[in-house]
């Protein structure tokens, strides 16, 4: 309860609260677990030819599913090149995980959860919340009772329009709670930033959520989210934060799927630029993060960038970074894996971590990467 | 009618800003006494219309004359102020040589050139015993010369009580008989006090040297910072020395008109001096910290104070009020002094970087598949490398007429390789500086623009000369800007005049990405006559011209401006000479060097990439206003550098051909050369040189040849 109290200490003194909020605006250097390093590079490339690829998750038979394009593969932790079609979808698959009944919940690009039973088949959909369609659907967890908690991203835009939810600066993600019998939904939060991963936490009395655009994880009381009783438990990172897993020592994996920069936080802060921008280039060229770069010239380059004497500098500011953080149960962060600014493993959205193998998504550059044991002692 | 002044608006803007002349001229030197400046007028004006007949010639003549004095001994002050020290001795001093003269003069009526040259050497001796305990000894300044000022104020008073009556006596009993000790003390040159004309002859000396001599800089130097004037091989202990000395010396000239004029020995002779020099200094605008002021700012405090002084003394303040307003002016002083210092450099820092608007075309699509003559494509892929890290950012390759390779290095080499493989590597010539753009001449000499530096020439067997630093001066810049300050590249005409560019007189070669940022027209070119000696601009206000190259008939100059993204001429000869035209309107790169092909066209290289985000930004003035202002430097929005390219354009500006890098290993291009049917490419960033075969090119054409005919 580390985080904790300092909160509460930090309550105590109002001026230095205030300090503390103010601070939140800049980017916080990266220290202690969040050290640079080169670990990303060094884990193992799981074979496959999978593009898209979005989410991965186990179940207890040790299984492993991984959504990718319309399409959930299955394939068992050992035997990586046997990969089959699990089940399909008619839009992009996304965020995977597990309903207490077994059901694999799916979250579909545009079309909200789908529950989908031990043989593929589909058992049902979530899309629509107080009438309005479920479109970014981005992960979703079963609570202690049963109930199943679904973070949508934004009311406006699909997943893979995420950065321009972004450059709009919207505010408009939603927490939705559903039945995985009857699939009835409530709305409990809207307004958020972005939220992204939905975790229960490790002694089941929190909701855990993380908001990319707020660069921030929140908690909820489990019994009364509605209530909006959120506590930041952890402030101010300095990437957008995605998907939360647990990790087999009591901890939690939170990926990072773009880092960010101070010319984006500037660009964010100059409207008449940033509308320009949006209005005239195309979106591949625009000041933004992203999952991957470095494949096109025309993409915006920042002084640091330049290629002296044949070096790109690998702590040039990221368009794209690969970054997967370890939590302990206080949510401090105690290590991480870094694939720095010239890196080909970017982008990272799903993690699992199986008898103490870690399995990740690198979503930028189409690789499932498996740590080996040695990198994550 | 409203498009037209919009235009106009935007070209004034463009060419014009308020915060680039403020910044221009914070930087100038004499800013630092501008105020001190103002306040004289105000001072003078004040108490000259408030007190009465306080500018009648009785008045103002016995005025001058005390202000000459003090104005001396305050000379003193300011010069071990300016070397970083302080001489709070010069009041005991003055007293002493005071004493002294009238000394030798009633008591021993020694000749009036012995008792000078006593009273000189008196003073020198006793200061140059301060500069030996502070400058050799290593012993603080501020304390050695307050014991200096108790002893020699002790041994004052001592002789003082011995010979104080004889001499006031000796003074009324048998006056000293000298024309010229009466000149000293009651003269004048052309209607001017003796002594103020000798002040005004003294400190224009000094000016001088401490302005426009060497020594004058070392002592500037060493007042700026002992440890990098140390590093640059100033000999600090003997500088320090020398001020002091000077410091006594100037202290007794100061001394002597004193004693001329009012033939008083007391005790009490020039108590306080030192605070009261020190206070006119300061309010001058010499820098308590050391490094900063001149002789016209020492007068300008001078004056300040004693009018000041003397208003107060006529309106019945003295005494301990007196010494009281004293102390207050000093600290006002010296705390305007420190933050004028501390805010100042800030402040042009703020303001320095002025970015404009620019608005270019948009360029042909470069992307894969376009179908434009710039479509990305993997030509230079197969290019070798020669010398990879053995040469440091060639910006510039060049072959001579015995295929020896040349590349231009970093850390200011030109650095040659061998003929046929570049095995052999070498360091041709050490011009130090950051050597740009290269050319041979007609007898085989090297021109090499080097950043910083200027024009220099290496000759064949590898001996540096230089050829200019100096172009005339734009008289519409408030910017000094004829010290050539960035040379790029150079070609040479057929008459062998010497065209080069200055991609920008703003900025250093390690700020050049600033000056993309401004976007303004800070750059020109220049010319070089080697016969005459002359050097001459010929385009002014160029935007970032770079690369420079004669025109195969040798009628015209093209100049790349990179930041346009256009190639434009300049005629040198025929009907349209001194005209200026544009050849290519726009590219979907930023064009570096230009140099000759084999074929009658002209290779371009590219060291950037136009890309749209910030194409935007070149149109957003405030966005880079504020991005420069707010986003660290390493993370500005930049042109993208990280993927080479040539092109080849015809005589019309048609562009017939581009190559392309996709690996990214040659990045950002800057220079190409052909020789013997191959092309060799540098890079401003490049660890090595690249080397790709031509197809259907002249395996025997030759630069230099092309240039100046065989041999």
């Amino acid at each position: 309860m580390g985080g904790h109290i300092l909160n509460k200490f930090k309550a105590m003194f109002a001026v230095q609260h205030k300090l503390y909020q103010v601070e939140t605006h800049a980017i916080p250097p990266m220290d202690a677990g969040l050290l640079p390093n080169d670990a990303l590079d060094r884990f193992q490339v799981v074979p496959s030819s999978l593009m898209e690829i979005d989410d991965i998750v186990f179940d207890a038979r040790g299984y492993f599913y991984i959504s990718s394009k319309n399409q959930v593969f299955r394939f068992r932790a050992g035997n990586e090149e046997d990969f089959t079609v699990f089940a399909e979808f008619d839009g992009p698959a996304g965020g995977l995980n597990f309903c207490l009944d077994g059901k694999l919940m799916v979250c579909v690009a545009g079309k909200g959860v789908a529950f989908v039973g031990d043989d593929g088949a589909l058992v049902g959909t979530v899309d629509m919340a107080d009438a309005l369609p479920i479109r970014c659907a981005l992960s979703a967890v079963t609570g202690p009772d049963g109930a199943v908690y679904i973070a949508e991203g934004t009311i406006y835009h699909e997943p893979t329009d995420w950065y321009v939810d972004l450059m709009e600066k919207r505010q408009a993600g939603r927490l939705i709670r559903c039945d995985p019998d009857t699939f009835e939904t409530e709305v409990l939060l809207s307004g958020l930033s972005y939220p992204y991963g939905v975790a229960i936490s490790r002694n089941q009395k929190w909701l855990l959520v993380s908001e990319s655009w707020k660069h921030t994880l929140s908690r909820f009381p489990i019994d009364n989210i509605k209530e909006n009783r959120r506590e930041i438990v952890v402030p101010n990172l300095p990437g957008y934060p995605g998907r939360i897993t647990y990790s087999s020592d009591g901890g939690y994996w939170m990926c990072i799927f773009a880092m960010r920069t101070y010319l984006v936080d500037f660009v964010l802060t100059e409207n008449k630029y940033r509308k320009m921008m949006m209005r005239s280039i195309d979106p591949a060229y625009w000041i933004r993060p992203a999952l991957f770069s470095g494949e096109d010239f025309l993409e915006p380059l920042q002084a640091a960038h330049a290629i002296t004497l044949g070096i790109l500098k690998p702590w040039a500011p990221p368009r794209s970074y690969g970054l997967v953080l370890k939590m302990d149960e206080d949510f401090e962060v105690t290590k991480s894996f870094h694939c720095r600014t010239g890196g080909k493993r970017h982008g990272i959205s799903g993690a699992a971590e199986k008898e103490g193998e870690l399995y990740i998504v690198s979503k930028g550059n189409n690789m499932v990467l498996r740590s080996g044991e040695e990198v994550l002692k | 009618m409203t498009s037209q002044a919009k235009k106009l608006y935007l070209h004034l803007r463009w060419r014009w800003s308020i915060k680039k002349f403020l910044a221009e001229l914070l930087e100038k030197r004499w800013m630092d006494a501008i105020i001190p400046f103002i306040v004289m007028v105000g001072v003078v004006l004040m108490f000259g219309l408030s007190v009465e007949n306080y500018f009648s010639s009785e008045s103002l003549a016995f005025t001058s004359r005390q202000f000459a004095e003090t104005a001396f001994v305050a000379l003193a002050m300011a010069i071990t102020l300016i070397s970083g020290g302080i001489d709070l001795s010069v009041g005991s001093m003055f007293a002493l040589v005071n004493f002294l003269a009238l000394f030798l003069t009633h008591i021993y009526k020694l000749p009036i050139a012995g008792v000078i040259a006593i009273c000189l050497v008196a003073g020198i001796t006793m200061g140059m015993f301060n500069g030996f305990l502070i400058g050799y000894m290593k012993t603080k300044a501020f304390l050695t010369t307050l014991v200096s000022m108790i002893s020699i104020r002790a041994l004052v008073r001592m002789l003082y009580l011995k010979h104080g009556t004889d001499i006031a006596m000796a003074g009324k009993i048998e006056p000293y008989e000298s024309h010229v000790w009466d000149f000293l003390g009651e003269g004048f040159v052309f209607g001017i006090p003796s002594n103020v004309f000798v002040l005004m002859v003294i400190a224009l000396v000094m000016h001088i040297f401490l302005t426009r001599s060497r020594h004058g800089w070392r002592v500037t130097a060493v007042g700026g910072g002992r440890r990098p004037a140390r590093h640059v091989g100033i000999k600090v202990e003997k500088t320090v020395f020398f001020t002091y000395a000077v410091s006594g010396l100037l202290t007794a000239i100061g001394a002597i008109f004193y004693a001329a004029r009012l033939h008083s020995a007391a005790s009490e002779t020039g108590v306080g001096l030192e605070i009261l020099t020190l206070m006119a200094v300061v309010i001058g605008g010499v820098s308590i910290s050391g490094g900063k002021g001149t002789p016209g700012r020492v007068l300008i405090g001078i004056i300040i104070v004693m009018v000041i002084m003397n208003a107060l003394l006529r309106n019945g303040v003295g005494g301990a009020l007196n010494a009281f307003i004293q102390g207050g002016i000093l600290v006002i002083a010296i705390g305007f002094d420190v933050k004028w210092l501390k805010h100042l450099f800030e402040a042009i820092e703020k303001i320095y970087v002025v970015p404009t608007y620019m608005k270019i075309p948009k360029p042909p699509d470069p992307r894969p598949g376009s179908g434009s003559v710039f479509a990305f494509n993997s030509r230079l892929k197969d290019a070798e490398s020669i010398g990879v890290d053995r040469v440091d950012g060639p910006e510039d390759v060049i072959l001579d007429r015995n295929d020896c390779l040349y590349g231009c290095d970093r850390r200011g080499l030109i650095i040659r390789f061998s003929k046929d493989d570049f095995s052999k590597r070498e360091i041709f010539a050490n011009v130090g500086g950051r050597p740009l753009g290269m050319a041979f001449d007609a007898e085989d000499n090297l021109v090499v623009c080097v950043a910083g530096m200027g024009l220099y020439g290496v000759r064949p067997e590898g001996k540096v000369f230089k050829m200019t630093d100096e172009t005339n001066r734009n008289w519409t810049r408030l910017r000094d800007d004829s010290r050539i300050r960035m040379a790029d590249d150079c070609d040479i005409a057929a008459d062998g005049k010497i065209y080069f560019s200055e991609l920008t007189n703003r900025y250093e070669m390690d700020d050049w990405p600033i000056d993309a940022q401004e976007g303004r027209p800070n750059g020109r070119l220049i010319c070089y006559d080697p016969v005459k000696g002359k050097t001459r601009t010929v385009v002014k206000d160029l935007v970032s011209p770079n690369g420079i190259c004669i025109s195969h008939d040798g009628h015209s100059v093209l100049i790349a401006l990179t930041w346009l993204s256009k190639v434009i001429r300049y005629w040198i000869q025929g009907p349209k000479k001194g005209k200026v035209e544009t050849v290519i309107n726009t590219l979907p790169i930023y064009p570096d060097n230009i140099n000759r092909a084999s074929d009658g066209n002209y290779w371009l290289a590219s060291v950037g990439l136009r890309t749209p985000a910030y194409d935007l930004a070149m149109e957003m003035t405030r966005f880079r206003i504020k991005m420069v202002k707010f986003v660290p430097r390493d993370e500005w929005l930049y042109p993208n550098v990280n993927w080479g390219c040539v092109l080849k354009f015809n005589e019309k500006g048609q562009v017939l051909d581009s190559l392309w890098d996709p690996k990214g290993i040659f990045v950002h291009v800057t220079s190409m050369r052909e020789h013997k049917g191959y092309l060799y490419l540098g890079g401003l960033h490049a660890n090595r040189i690249g080397r790709i075969r031509l197809d259907g090119a002249n395996a025997n054409w030759v630069g230099p040849e092309a240039y100046w005919g065989k041999k």
